[in-house]
C-alpha cells in the first residue's frame, strides 16, 4: 500500500471513531433527558454523520478514481496519439513508397510501350528494306526500282512524310542531279528540278556536302521556288557509294515537322541500299553491254569473213547483168517504152545490190586501220563537204560548235570520216522537210567518281583519261523505243523502200569500236530529235 | 581510122562476151577475149593490143601475176593496162578510175559508158 493511501486510511479511521464517540455521547445524554427522541435522532444523526463522514471518503474515492481514469484516459489518448502519429508517418512513408513504385511502374510501362513501338517500327523498316532488296532481283529497270522505292517509303505508317518526293541520280553530266523518279510532284517542280546542279537548293546541297539536309519549312536554302508553291519541309538524303555521290532522295514533309533520329537512320539505310542497287544495276547494264559487244564482235567476224567472198561472187554476176542491160538498152527500139523502163528498173536494182555489196566491203575492211594523228574538227569538215549536196537539197541548216584547240586523236581518217558521213546522212534522212543539224566537239577528262565511265566500257576508258567527244544532233522525229535497241543491227533499216541497206550504223559502231571508242545514239531529252555521240580516246 | 585493139582477160565468160559486144558495136575497137589467166601473156604477145583489160581474181592465176608477166615482155611493157575487179569499191579508186601499183582499175559492176571513158583515157594514142 502506498504511503498516501495509508495516510488516508488512518484519517478515515480516526474520523469514524470520532464520529461514533460523539454520537455515543450525544445519544447517551439524549437518552437520559429525552427517552423517546433518541431513536429518531439517532437515525437522522447516523445518516447525517454517515453522509458527512462518508462524503470525503466517497468523494475522494470518486474523484480519485475519476482522476485516475482521466489520467489513464489521457495516457491512453497520448499513447493512442503517439501510435496514430506513428501509424500516419508509416502510412505517409508507405504511400510515398507506393507513389514512387507507381511512378516507376508507369515509367516502365511507358518505356515498354516505347520499346514495343520501336521494335514494331524496326520490323516495319526492316520489311520495307527487305522489299527494296527484293527489287534488286526483279528484272525491272533502275527507274522502276526508284519509283517503287518511293512507294515503299510512303506506305510506312509511322513515317510522317507527305506522299510526295523524287529520286535524283548523277548521270553522264558530272555534278548534276537528274530527276529519275518522282511521285505527286507539281508540274512546275518537275520541270524546274529536272536537272539540279550540285550546290543548288536543298538536294544540290545534300549532294555537295554529302550529308542529309533537313528543313521544316521553305527557307533561304530552298532556292527553287515558283509562285503559289505550298508550304512544306524536306528531308534530302544523299545516296553515297563510299565517297561518290550517286544521287539524292528528296521527301516532302509537313511544315513544322520535327527532325528526329529514327527517321534519319531509316533514310540513310534506304540510301545505302539504293547505292548498292544502283551499282548492281549499272554493273548489270555494263555486263549486258559487254555481252552485246561480244555478240557484236562475233557477228562482225562472221560478216567480215563473208563480206569479201560475197562481194566477189556477187559483183561479177552484177557486172555481167549491168553490161548486158547496157547492151540491150542500145538494141531496143526507143518506141517501146515498157522495154526501156524495164531495163532502167533492172539497172536501178543492180545499183542497189551493188550498194549493199559496197557496204559489206566497207565492213570487211574495218579492221584494216591506217592510224594517223588527226584533228577531229577537220574530219568533220570533210564529212560535211561530202554530204553538202544532201544538206542543201533537204534545206538543212548546219550549226557548228567545234571547240578550237581540241586534242588530236589517233584515227584512220577515212574510216572516221565514213562514220560521220553515215551518221549525218541518217540525220538528214530524219529531217525530210528541213531542220537543223548541230555538230559539236569538245574534250573532257573522265572522272571515275562521277558517272562518266560506263562500267561496261571499263576496259576501254579509265578514270583520268582525256577523251574527245563529237556529237551530231538533228531536229527530226527521233527513233522509236523499239528501234533504239536494233539500230546497230546489220541489215536493220526503216528505209528499205528508199534504198537503205541497213549497214550504215552497223559499220559506224564497228569502226568506232575498232578505234577503241564508243558510239551512243539516243533521243534528245529536252526536244525532239536524235543525238549521236562518238567518244574517242586522245 | 584504124580500130584500137583491146584484149580482155577475165574468167567470167559472159562478162567478156558482153564487153566485147559493147565495145565492138561502137565501131572503134577490135576486141579479143581470153578467159584463162594463164593464156593471157601469149594472147597479148600474139594480139599486140593497144590496151589490156585485166581481171584481178581468177581461179588459175591472179591478175597481178599476169600483169607482171606482161610487163616483163619487152614488146608489151608499155601497153596500157586497166584492172577490172569485183573486190574494190568505186569510192576506193576515186571518182573515176583509181590506181593500184601505178595501174588504173575499175570496180565491177561497171557501166558501158564508164568503161569506154576509162579506155579512152588510157589507150595508146
Amino acid at each position: 500500500m502506498s504511503h498516501n493511501k495509508l495516510k488516508t486510511f488512518r484519517l478515515i479511521a480516526a474520523l469514524i471513531i470520532g464520529i461514533f464517540t460523539i454520537e455515543f455521547g450525544i445519544m447517551f445524554a439524549l437518552n437520559i433527558f429525552f427517552p423517546r427522541l433518541p431513536a429518531l435522532i439517532n437515525y437522522l444523526l447516523d445518516s447525517f454523520l454517515l453522509i458527512i463522514l462518508a462524503f470525503p471518503l466517497i468523494a475522494r474515492f470518486i474523484f480519485s478514481s475519476m482522476a485516475a481514469e482521466i489520467k489513464q484516459r489521457k495516457a491512453a489518448e497520448e499513447e493512442l496519439r503517439t501510435a496514430y502519429d506513428g501509424l500516419e508517418s508509416k502510412i505517409q512513408e508507405r504511400t510515398k513508397d507506393l507513389t514512387k513504385a507507381n511512378e516507376s511502374l508507369s515509367n516502365e510501362i511507358a518505356e515498354h510501350r516505347r520499346v514495343k513501338q520501336g521494335i514494331k517500327r524496326n520490323l516495319e523498316a526492316q520489311a520495307a528494306l527487305n522489299s527494296l532488296l527484293r527489287l534488286m532481283l526483279e528484272d525491272i529497270s533502275l527507274e522502276e526500282i526508284l519509283k517503287k522505292t518511293l512507294d515503299t517509303v510512303f506506305l510506312l505508317p509511322w513515317f510522317i512524310v507527305q506522299p510526295r518526293g523524287a529520286i535524283f541520280l548523277v548521270e553522264d553530266e558530272p555534278d548534276v542531279l537528274v530527276m529519275k523518279a518522282q511521285k505527286n510532284l507539281s508540274e512546275p517542280i518537275r520541270k524546274l528540278c529536272s536537272r539540279v546542279p550540285f550546290g543548288k537548293c536543298l538536294c544540290g546541297k545534300a549532294a555537295l556536302i554529302k550529308d542529309i539536309q533537313f528543313a521544316d519549312r521553305i527557307d533561304s536554302r530552298h532556292q527553287i521556288i515558283y509562285e503559289g508553291i505550298s508550304s512544306h519541309g524536306h528531308y534530302c538524303v544523299p545516296i553515297l557509294l563510299k565517297d561518290r555521290v550517286l544521287g539524292v532522295i528528296n521527301l516532302y514533309l509537313n511544315e513544322n515537322y520535327v527532325r528526329n533520329k529514327p527517321d534519319e537512320v531509316f533514310l540513310f539505310a534506304v540510301a545505302d541500299l539504293l547505292a548498292g542497287i544502283i551499282q548492281a544495276k549499272r554493273f548489270e547494264e555494263g555486263q549486258r553491254k559487254a555481252q552485246e559487244r561480244l555478240i557484236q564482235a562475233g557477228k562482225m567476224d562472221v560478216v567480215g569473213r563473208l563480206a569479201g567472198g560475197v562481194a566477189h561472187e556477187v559483183k561479177n554476176p552484177l557486172a555481167i547483168v549491168l553490161m548486158g542491160t547496157d547492151y540491150l538498152s542500145g538494141k531496143i527500139s526507143a518506141t517501146d517504152k515498157n522495154v526501156l523502163s524495164t531495163l532502167n528498173d533492172m539497172k536501178a536494182a543492180i545499183r542497189k545490190a551493188d550498194d549493199v555489196i559496197k557496204d559489206l566491203l566497207d565492213f570487211s575492211r574495218i579492221s584494216e586501220l591506217n592510224i594517223i594523228t588527226q584533228d577531229i574538227n577537220s574530219i568533220i569538215h570533210s564529212a560535211l563537204l561530202l554530204v553538202k549536196y544532201q544538206i542543201n537539197s533537204h534545206h538543212i541548216e548546219v550549226h557548228k560548235d567545234l571547240k578550237e584547240d581540241i586534242p588530236l586523236v589517233q584515227v584512220d581518217r577515212n574510216k572516221i570520216e565514213q562514220v560521220f558521213v553515215n551518221i549525218i546522212l541518217n540525220s538528214i534522212q530524219a529531217m525530210p522537210n528541213g531542220g537543223t543539224l548541230t555538230v559539236r566537239t569538245y574534250a573532257k577528262k573522265l572522272n571515275e567518281y562521277t558517272n562518266d565511265i560506263d562500267p561496261g566500257v571499263g576496259d576501254i576508258f579509265k578514270g583520268g583519261d582525256t577523251v574527245v567527244v563529237a556529237e551530231v544532233e538533228d531536229t527530226g522525229a527521233g527513233i522509236s523505243k523499239d528501234n533504239l535497241n536494233t539500230i546497230f543491227e546489220p541489215f536493220f533499216t526503216t528505209r528499205r523502200d528508199k534504198g537503205g541497206t541497213g549497214l550504215g550504223l552497223f559499220i559506224v559502231r564497228n569502226i568506232v569500236e575498232t578505234h577503241k571508242g564508243t558510239v551512243e545514239i539516243i533521243n534528245k531529252k529536252d526536244s525532239p530529235g536524235v543525238r549521236a555521240a562518238i567518244t574517242l580516246k586522245v | 581510122m584504124k580500130k584500137k585493139k583491146i584484149l580482155i582477160i577475165d574468167d567470167e565468160v559472159s562478162f567478156i562476151r558482153l564487153v566485147k559486144l559493147a565495145l565492138e558495136e561502137t565501131g572503134n575497137y577490135e576486141v579479143r577475149t581470153e578467159n584463162k589467166g594463164e593464156k593471157g601473156l601469149s594472147a597479148a604477145l600474139e594480139f599486140k593490143p593497144d590496151l589490156i583489160l585485166l581481171d584481178v581474181v581468177m581461179p588459175d592465176i591472179s591478175g597481178g601475176e599476169v600483169c607482171s608477166q606482161i610487163i616483163s615482155a619487152a614488146s608489151l611493157k608499155d601497153t596500157p593496162l586497166i584492172f577490172l575487179t569485183a573486190i574494190v569499191k568505186e569510192k576506193e579508186v576515186g571518182p573515176g578510175v583509181g590506181t593500184i601499183s601505178g595501174y588504173p582499175f575499175l570496180a565491177k559492176p561497171v557501166s558501158k559508158e564508164k568503161l569506154i571513158k576509162a579506155i579512152e583515157k588510157y589507150i595508146r594514142k
